[in-house]
């Protein structure tokens, strides 16, 4: 940890300065522990009439939240893995093996990058309905994947020009297809990058709720956001166990949070460098 | 010599077309799910179209978002979010700022106050209306004062303000993490000569850090805005549902207004291109003064 500040500042154990340093960051701290806080306690604390962890008994009992969960397990899994093949497989395209138009292509895919959802949700609804989309699972996970397209494809093939071109003729030269170069010898390399665009679709998908309001409306295949969301208003009474369902839901990404926090950051940032 | 030339050339045939195919599934992805509904939406957006019927209506739609006082309201609000971006920096900026001192327990600190960005919208919305309700914690400030403080998200005038605050207070952990990552990309040399020089601690910040984070500031800027525009429809579905009125309507939410709850899909496309050129404009105009700024 390199501290620019305090180098030239004399620096004794915990100056005046360093001291109103600290006293800040330890109040930012815990004041970010406010909304954990809020749901743990909520939700283990005894509703009137009832015991404690009697909000979660009333959950499991009330909500089919395993169902819910289940969906949107599928939805943002089948997503994740879509996102990070077509997205591997594009930068791979984009970076290595240019065509002529393919530079035009990456633009306008970099473009769709300020596309927001809400102003292309209504047609794509139309169309999706139009083939079946809506109303099954298929529908939602396109609409995921090609969601994280556009910033999957542009960070895998940021990583893929990072590698050197000879790694690729080397290997086509010696006999192998392009394919196989992919396969055995670029793929493998992207771990990380692909990890990173997994977490980041997985979190984006998970935690969405207009696209699973919309395409998935049938209460056997709701995923857990909207199953949480769609509580309010018709149990506006009881928000502690809105509250209780709200902490349920959030435990996957929470879990994905903290295995892969590294990946996040670098990923996140990784569109400054341009 | 021959040989080789037309080896070359199937070579470069070969990679042309694999680097079709690989690229084929993202861009038919991109073209179908963006490009298509995008053109789509630019058609709607002339036509009153309900699902059924779309007759060409010209320019009433873009119209409306000025003489309709829904609309209007939406546009406002929009604008009111993406203002409040700048101020809602500070705080993140300041926080950045302190853990890159060194300090005991920054990596703990920083990891505690990177965690809620782990929480969506929904959840972040629900621990809000919480937070925001009549007998929440909030109030129970205002009861150890003897008022009983005001119901927030249902009045009219105090739900913007709540759901604004809402937002960020949601971004500040991860917009904290970003500058923090800005920091620690500074030379520290320029540091250590303005101090040399004898600056005061705010006159580095403003002459020498902001400066040399001008790129990260730019980011978060803009990173922000788009997200305040067209990334909370799930926060402000729990948290108000756009209410009272439509005290907390952004454009993106009209758009699941105007369409999927009144079936005015042509409207819902107006306000959804609307939201687009908005968006752009408020990215074009953050690039252009942080320019200006970099050349003074």
């Amino acid at each position: 940890m390199t501290d620019i500040v305090a180098a030239s500042a004399p620096s004794t154990a915990l100056s005046g300065g360093r001291r109103t340093a600290f006293l800040i960051a330890a109040a930012a701290a815990i004041v970010s522990l406010y909304p954990f806080g809020s749901l743990i306690l909520t939700s283990i604390k005894p509703p009137l009439n009832g015991s404690w962890f009697g909000l979660w008994t009333q959950l499991f009992t009330s909500l089919p939240v395993a169902t819910y969960m289940l969906n949107s397990a599928l939805v943002s899994g089948g997503a994740m893995i879509l996102v990070s093949i077509v997205s591997c497989m594009a930068g791979y395209g984009f970076a290595k093996l240019p065509y002529p138009g393919s530079k035009v292509l990456l633009g306008i895919v970099v473009a769709a990058l300020s596309i927001p959802q809400a102003t292309t949700i209504i047609a794509n609804y139309f169309n999706f309905a139009a083939v079946g989309g809506v109303g099954s699972y298929w529908g939602a996970i396109l609409m995921y994947a090609a969601g994280a397209t556009p910033f999957s494809t542009v960070l895998m093939t940021n990583f893929f020009r990072s590698l050197p071109d000879e790694l690729v003729e080397s290997a086509i030269i010696d006999g192998a297809s392009y394919r196989q170069v992919f396969i055995w010898i670029l793929a493998p390399l992207a771990g990380p990058a692909v990890t990173t665009i997994a977490v980041l679709c997985f979190l984006g998908s998970w935690n969405d709720l207009l696209v699973g309001l919309l395409w998935l409306p049938d209460p056997g295949q709701r995923t857990i956001s909207v199953g949480i969301a769609s509580l309010v208003g018709v149990r506006a009474s009881n928000l502690d166990l809105i509250l209780t369902g709200s902490l349920f839901s959030a435990l996957p990404p929470i879990l994905a949070f903290i295995v892969f926090q590294r990946y996040l950051v670098s990923g996140i940032v990784s569109g400054i460098g341009k | 010599m021959a040989t080789t030339g037309r080896l070359l050339n199937s070579r470069t045939a070969s990679q042309r077309l694999n680097g079709v195919l690989f690229t084929l599934p993202a861009v038919l992805l991109v073209g179908f799910v963006m490009g298509l509904p995008l053109v789509q939406a630019a058609y709607y957006s002339f036509t009153s179209w309900n699902g059924a019927q779309a007759p060409f209506t010209g320019w009433t739609n873009y119209l409306n978002m000025l003489n309709d006082p829904e609309l209007r309201r939406s546009l406002v609000n929009s604008l009111l979010f993406a203002a409040s971006v700048p101020l809602g920096l500070v705080a993140p900026f300041v926080t950045a700022y302190v853990l890159h001192k060194d300090i005991p327990g920054s990596r703990l600190f920083r990891a505690l106050i990177f965690a809620p960005t782990a929480l969506s919208w929904v959840v972040i919305g629900m621990v809000a209306r919480q937070f925001f309700a009549l007998n929440g914690p909030l109030n129970s400030i205002f009861r150890l004062f003897g008022s009983s403080g005001p119901n927030w998200l249902a009045d009219s005038s105090l739900a913007l303000p709540a759901v604004i605050f809402t937002f960020n207070a949601a971004i500040y952990g991860i917009n904290t993490i970003i500058f923090l990552t800005g920091l620690a990309t500074i030379d520290r040399s320029t540091i250590e000569a303005a101090w040399l020089d004898g600056a005061r601690e705010w006159q580095v910040i403003i002459h020498v850090i902001l400066p040399a984070m001008r790129r990260f500031v730019e980011f978060v800027l803009i990173v922000t805005v788009i997200s305040s525009a067209t990334g909370i429809f799930a926060m402000i579905y729990v948290m108000t549902g756009g209410g009272p009125g439509s005290a907390t309507l952004t454009l993106e939410f009209a758009v699941w207004r105007r369409a999927f709850a009144t079936g005015g899909f042509g409207a819902g496309a107006a306000i959804g291109i609307t939201l687009m050129l908005v968006t752009l404009l408020a990215i074009g105009a953050i690039r252009l003064a942080m320019r200006d700024r970099s050349g003074a």
